[in-house]
């Protein structure tokens, strides 16, 4: 148990306060009841480690999900000044632009409930998954150069989906700055095989019905009624975002060495925002960001194919549309209100997702007066929710809120958990039919070894930095 | 020589999110080949694998930590890229941060062998080389 004492700010916000070579207090977003857990692992420590940083402004944050990751804990939010602070691949993570993409589409439960299985099994032979999952596309360097460099764009511009998909993407799924000569060959070769595959470990796709709606007005500006299916994609950069953190992170303790930049953990080696190492991670990031947006494209392209040959409909007949589609390991550069004027950030999610309330200009239009989706999945049993951000956001925690469940038990202790146990049909039970290349997989990822999503949703909504617009429940999931 | 139980050579330590290992040695190359041999452990079924393949890796670092980070990250890379994977290793060279060493093992066959869990990278955080007494230690932690 963690001996980090926490000051009550609210019944939904408690403070670390300032210690030690801390520059700011630390703050968690949470209820009381999920702070033993909270406090049991290694994440407060993170909280604090990434509260010593240069140029941190305000706090550093902690969502509800949060819980230990390595550098910043999962769930963690940390804005720097431009000129002061600094830009870290510990505050992103390996998996680069991991994010999630919600569809609807215009079927409603009773027209499909019966058609579950085979539309899951040919979702499952359609979609590459699984550890180091290589793809039906073969791409050469130079056509992915150009994947890194337009994202979502190049997917469209072949024949991968429509060009409003792009709209409701974060970034309208391409991030600029992306410089592909200064990545490593073996970057580019990871990547290669690599685009348009699920992967492994907590991603997934997923069929799902809308389940309840808790704000009518709401649920209907963004086109999503009572048992409506929608579908859910999680994945991210797959082995390029790996190998291009981990190439950088060899940089960037160099650089945390040459800036004579304070260590509390290494994994949280940096460098300057405006310096030559700062800018050639962003560079190699925008890359890694851009497969993700690309990734994500091509496989809702081949979803949107499964989708209508398993239910004979002809080709491009069923129209699938974007609700949004959320980054949340990701450092951008954002302008926010501080103390009355705006100034430019560079603000770092990981495991944590962008919450802009209404009015932002960074919103589509249709969504702008809304605020933006934010995309909440849960584990493979219970719920995932669609929120919206809020002005409280905007203030409080640079527009950002949660992301996931967030993890409860270690791998191990699911695995220990899950012997004897059938998790495939535990599931089944509560009509989840699921597809799964690996049954250890199944037993690390059963919904016990999460957090109850329904907790951390309550706890940004009653902290006022999402609103809750609908819940989703899982009708069938294809996993890595 | 290597003790013959994994668990003389490596333990698995609890972590929320990810997977790491603590990992024994007599001397620092048994430490990095108990290092190496815990990876793949954690990682896949490497239970009677023919030795019928082996690479040589040769890495070099400013310090043990590093150097250890290095070394595993080689060899996952080498299973990410050309689907091999060891459960021996033999270091012939360990001076001055540089290693010079062979991992010997087998392709690996999803159909005959079970995947345990993808390792993306092999992380910095709470990571530590140390000598303890006459014995020496090590921890890391893996992004899973």
């Amino acid at each position: 148990m963690s001996a980090i004492k926490l000051k009550k700010i609210t019944n939904y916000l408690w403070e670390i306060p300032k210690q030690g070579g801390m520059r700011v207090p630390g703050r968690i977003y949470a209820t009381e009841k999920m702070l033993d857990s909270i406090m049991s692992d290694n994440a407060p420590q993170q909280v604090m480690n990434v509260a010593h940083l240069p140029g941190i402004i305000g706090y550093s944050l902690a969502m509800p999900d949060i819980h230990w990751g390595y550098g910043f804990s999962i769930g963690g939010v940390a804005a720097f000044d431009l000129d002061e602070g600094i830009i870290s691949p510990g505050g992103v993570g390996y998996d680069i632009n991991c994010g999630v993409r919600l569809l609807k589409t215009p079927l409603y439960r009773d027209e499909i409930k019966d058609r579950i299985k085979p539309l899951i099994d040919l979702l499952y032979t359609s979609i590459p998954t699984g550890v180091g999952s290589k793809g039906e596309l073969r791409i050469s360097i130079r056509e992915l150069k150009k994947v890194l460099i337009n994202g979502a764009r190049w997917a469209v511009e072949n024949g991968f989906g429509q060009s409003k998909d792009l709209d409701h993407i974060e970034e309208n799924g391409l991030m600029k700055g992306a410089d592909p000569t200064i990545l490593s060959d073996r970057a580019l070769e990871r990547g290669r095989p690599q685009l348009g595959t699920l992967g492994s470990g907590n991603h997934f796709l997923e069929i799902q019905v809308v389940d309840k709606i808790f704000d009518k007005e709401s649920a209907n500006a963004l086109g999503l009624n009572e048992n409506q299916i929608t579908l859910t994609i999680h994945t991210g950069s797959r082995g390029f975002g790996y190998q291009v953190c981990d190439d950088s992170i060899k940089k960037m303790l160099k650089a945390s060495e040459k800036y004579n930049i304070y260590l509390p953990d290494k994994q949280l080696c940096c460098a300057p925002i405006k310096s030559p190492e700062g800018k050639e991670y962003m560079a190699a990031m925008a890359c890694a960001i851009n497969y993700a947006f690309a990734n994500r494209q091509v496989i809702s392209h081949w979803a949107h194919e499964a989708l209508e040959k398993a239910l004979e409909l002809r080709p491009g007949s069923l129209n699938l549309d974007v609700i949004y589609e959320v980054a949340h390991n990701i450092a951008k550069q954002e302008s926010h209100s501080l103390g009355g004027s705006r100034r430019k950030l560079l603000v770092h999610r990981k495991g944590a997702t962008r919450a802009f309330g209404p009015g932002s200009r960074e919103l589509p239009s249709d969504y702008r007066e809304l605020g933006q989706p934010v995309l909440i999945p849960g584990d493979m049993g219970r719920y995932s929710y669609v929120l919206l951000g809020t002005a409280n956001a905007m203030s409080d925690t640079f527009g950002s809120t949660c992301h996931g469940a967030g993890r409860l038990l270690s791998r191990h202790k699911a695995i220990k958990k899950a012997k004897g146990r059938s998790i495939f049909r535990e599931l089944a039970d509560k009509g989840i039919y699921v597809r799964s290349t690996g049954k250890r997989t199944m037993a690390e990822e059963m919904p016990e070894a999460y957090k109850n999503v329904t907790d951390v949703v309550d706890a940004v909504s009653g902290a006022g930095i999402s609103r809750k617009v609908v819940r989703l429940r899982p009708l069938g999931t294809i996993k890595g | 020589m290597l003790n013959s139980n994994s668990h003389d050579r490596y333990i698995q330590i609890e972590h929320t999110g990810d997977k790491g290992i603590k990992v024994f040695g007599n001397s620092v190359k048994e430490l990095f080949i108990n290092a190496a041999y815990g990876m793949f452990d954690i990682m896949v079924d490497i239970s009677n694998l023919n030795q019928n393949l082996s690479e040589t890796i040769e890495v070099a670092a400013d310090n043990y930590e590093e150097l250890l980070v290095t070394w595993l990250t080689e060899l996952n890379y080498i299973f990410i890229s050309e689907n091999k994977i060891f459960n021996k290793f033999e270091i012939s060279r360990l001076k001055n941060f540089e290693l010079s060493g062979i991992a010997i093992g087998d392709h690996f066959d999803s159909r005959k062998r079970e995947i345990f869990s993808e390792i993306k990278a092999v992380t910095y955080h709470e990571l530590y080389v140390e000598q303890k007494n006459e014995k020496w230690e090590a921890q890391i932690i893996f992004d899973i």
